[in-house]
């Protein structure tokens, strides 16, 4: 898994396709799938492609493209509007930060450092919640859905890193 | 200002993590001053949403199909069981009938001799779900019906054994469906045997919870909870649940439905007046008659 590419910064042509595949998980996790523990829980599949362009994606439109996923989650998903919009840019803006370090670190290293913001990032949609009139959360729902988008995380991430190392595409360097 | 370039350019004010950080506070601003019941917002919600449906149908078609077809195969593991329960229920209900229909005829006498006014009799839309938006935040689903087939905002909503939800907004062709287990839901209920109302709310969890009750009242355990129709959108008696206790004491319902089971749902599309007794109104049509 270390072996494949992720020292390197996208192109222009692959840069829309994680936004598409966070806009898919967006959509994918709203399918009636009739299983109770889905219910409780949030996969947060979508985290892995915002991971991908927060480390990746060096265009000054890439925030404004996160926003914009986040509010149209928020429309989708019933929640206030704002508060995953607010989420995904944290998300961003705790990936950019680290972005030096992680950037050209070994998969295991980006996989771990995904753990912890994700683990930080459903505290403060706890807390959000919390403070938030109209909404409620409970804790173990958002540890859980921490632990479950971690476990997930090599599934969706890992195509990305994938087509990146794939020879013939014309962005490689 | 920011320049929307590559950062190889090396030409910027403000970096990615800046611009990031000016989106994360639009995003808290619009968190902060942005009603969530504001007309304009709940439009636009029913608008994205109407967009989205076709996109959720279509990809939530292998997913039916797999439930339809794992209910299948758990119809016939158990055909033997299921038979066996039918036939018990079989006999109940033909137990049941004769005093059904005497009951329905001391009851339309009773309306009549009393006067009191004829409840309209409910009007259903059918209606697929086509997304489950429910996640440890909120509780709703999303039906493929709209104003197209009558449904409307409040309207009550109701599985195959009864009420799951109301309608929060509706679109031409979807609608927006509240659980009766979100943190917002509050419907009137009356608990059947203790004739006692109550208000039952949701708290994100799997059983809403029963509040507002006279203190004087003590509900039962399996006490049948029933709407109450205080309020005038959602009618008054349909099913609901059973009362039961938590280990504290405080009285929550246990649903009718399976809420994460639901394929399917009806949209009551009943309307809000109540028709006057049908004695009155010939009493009333030989007055106006009389010079």
């Amino acid at each position: 898994m270390s072996s494949l590419h992720t020292g390197y910064a996208t192109g222009r042509s692959s840069a829309w396709f994680p936004f598409l595949i966070m806009f898919l998980f967006c959509l994918l996790e709203q399918i009636p799938h009739g299983i109770r523990l889905f219910n409780f829980i949030d996969l947060g599949m979508y985290l892995a492609p915002l991971y991908f362009i927060a480390l990746y994606n060096e265009s000054d439109v890439a925030p404004f493209g996160v926003l914009g996923l986040g509010i149209l989650k928020d429309l989708l998903s019933e929640t206030p509007l704002g508060y995953w919009g607010i989420l995904f840019c944290l998300f961003f803006i705790m990936i950019g930060v680290q972005r030096r370090g992680l950037l050209h670190s070994a998969f295991r290293v980006q996989w771990v450092g995904f753990g912890i913001m994700a683990f930080l990032l459903y505290l403060v949609a706890y807390i959000i919640s919390l403070i938030h009139p109209v909404m409620s959360s409970a804790f173990l729902s958002s540890i859980l859905s921490a632990l479950v988008s971690f476990i997930l995380f090599p599934l969706a991430y890992l195509p990305f890193l994938w087509m990146r190392a794939y020879p013939f595409h014309p962005d490689m360097d | 200002m920011a320049s929307f370039r590559s950062r190889k350019n090396q030409t910027h004010f403000i970096s990615g993590i800046g611009i990031a950080v000016i989106c994360a506070v639009i995003a808290g601003l619009a968190l902060i001053f942005l009603p969530g019941d504001d007309p304009r917002i709940v439009r636009m919600r029913q608008l994205s949403l109407d967009i989205a449906s076709p996109v959720m149908m279509l990809l939530s078609l292998p997913v039916v199909k797999l439930r339809k077809a794992r209910q299948r195969a758990t119809d016939i593991l158990e055909l033997q069981k299921k038979n066996d329960l039918l036939h018990a229920e079989n006999e109940e209900f033909r137990e049941q009938l004769d005093e059904l229909t005497r009951t329905r005829l001391l009851l339309s006498q009773y309306r009549n001799l009393l006067a009191l006014p004829k409840e309209p009799d409910l009007a259903m839309a059918n209606a697929r779900v086509v997304a489950d938006m429910s996640s440890p935040f909120v509780k709703t689903l999303l039906a493929n019906t709209g104003r197209i087939a009558g449904v409307g905002a409040g309207q009550a909503v109701m599985g195959k054994n009864g009420l799951i939800g109301r309608v929060l907004s509706s679109g031409d062709v979807s609608s927006r469906i509240l659980l009766v287990t979100d943190l917002n839901s509050h419907i009137p209920v009356i608990a059947l045997s203790s004739d006692a109302r109550a208000i039952m709310s949701g708290q994100n969890t799997q059983h809403p919870r029963l509040g507002f009750l006279p203190r004087a009242v003590r509900l039962k355990e399996g006490d049948l909870i029933i709407t109450s129709g205080d309020g005038g959108d959602i009618p008054i008696g349909l099913p609901i649940g059973l009362v039961a206790f938590e280990k504290d004491g405080q009285p929550y319902v246990q649903l009718n439905e399976n809420l994460d089971q639901l394929m399917y749902v009806r949209v009551v599309l009943s309307e809000r007046r109540i028709l006057p007794p049908e004695r009155n109104t010939s009493l009333s049509r030989s007055s106006q008659e009389k010079p």
